[in-house]
């Protein structure tokens, strides 16, 4: 496809690389003239969410495989993909919040990523199964925010 | 541009009454920082501290990790009969927290200054 720019990104599953993985793609995204800065950060959290989740996955796994990432610009139109070789997941069986009114809503001190992610972009897509989990979000980054 | 090496910095303090401890937090609050973060405030409970102000003012970026955080420390307060309030001046930290819906888990200033007033000397 033409008028496609590709930052692709290859990371260790460790925190520590988390931050490195949203400031490259925060500013790969931010490059397009027509860019907000909301929906910059908006992408900014999402990626750190769906980074943070192959984390956590490889460390449950205990495997040292890296993670990888990309990120496809095209104008304001941004595609993020996460992928990672956890022991995937059910994404039908993910514990559902309390009401943010209920007492029990304090002891979800997990389980906020992926609905925050799905609030931030304009489309989230969960692939997962035993090889491993790819997220891919979609942005489009002159949009105001919902 | 948020900051990167991204390690962050806690900076305790008292109130002038020292009723009231302030947790304040200087970079980015996610994964990485979240051992940090739980480590400190647990500390502050065992020491006896239940009324917790968290300073936000120093944070540029926050996630669900960093939220997770604070969601345990506000109920480890409740749970010794005190409260952990935040104060976010930082508008775009807010709408985060506001997006997750967690900012409706707490009590939320736009200073330090007022976040401790709510709680120095009144039982929550």
């Amino acid at each position: 496809m033409s008028g496609v720019d590709e930052v692709a990104l290859r990371v260790p599953a460790k925190s520590d690389y988390v931050a490195l993985v949203r400031v490259v793609l925060a500013a790969a995204a931010a490059i397009d003239p027509e860019s907000r800065d909301d929906r910059i950060d908006d992408l900014r959290v999402a990626v750190s969410e769906a980074v943070t989740n192959a984390v956590e996955s490889h460390k449950s796994a205990g495997t040292d495989s890296h993670i990888e990432v990309r990120c496809m610009t095209s104008g304001h139109h941004v595609e993020v993909t996460v992928r990672d070789r956890g022991p995937g997941f059910d994404p039908d069986n993910v514990a559902e919040l309390p009401d943010v009114e209920s007492p029990d809503r304090l002891f979800f001190e997990h389980g906020l990523g992926i609905p925050l992610m799905r609030r931030l972009v304009d489309k989230t897509d969960i692939e997962t199964g035993d090889e491993g989990t790819l997220v891919r979000l979609v942005i489009d980054t002159s949009t105001k925010p919902v | 541009m948020p900051n990167y090496p991204n390690e962050m910095q806690v900076v305790h303090s008292t109130d002038a009454s020292g009723e009231v401890m302030v947790l304040g937090l200087l970079g980015d609050l996610d994964l990485s920082n979240v051992p940090a973060l739980r480590s400190a405030g647990m500390q502050l409970l065992s020491d006896g501290w239940n009324r917790i102000v968290v300073d936000l003012a120093g944070v540029e970026f926050l996630d669900s990790a960093g939220m997770g955080v604070l969601i345990g420390l506000r109920r480890r307060c409740l749970g010794a009969d005190g409260e952990c309030v935040l104060a976010i001046p930082n508008t775009d930290v807010l709408r985060i927290l506001e997006t997750s819906e967690v900012a409706g888990l707490f009590r939320v200033y736009e200073s330090a200054d007022s976040a401790v007033a709510s709680i120095r000397g009144a039982k929550p």
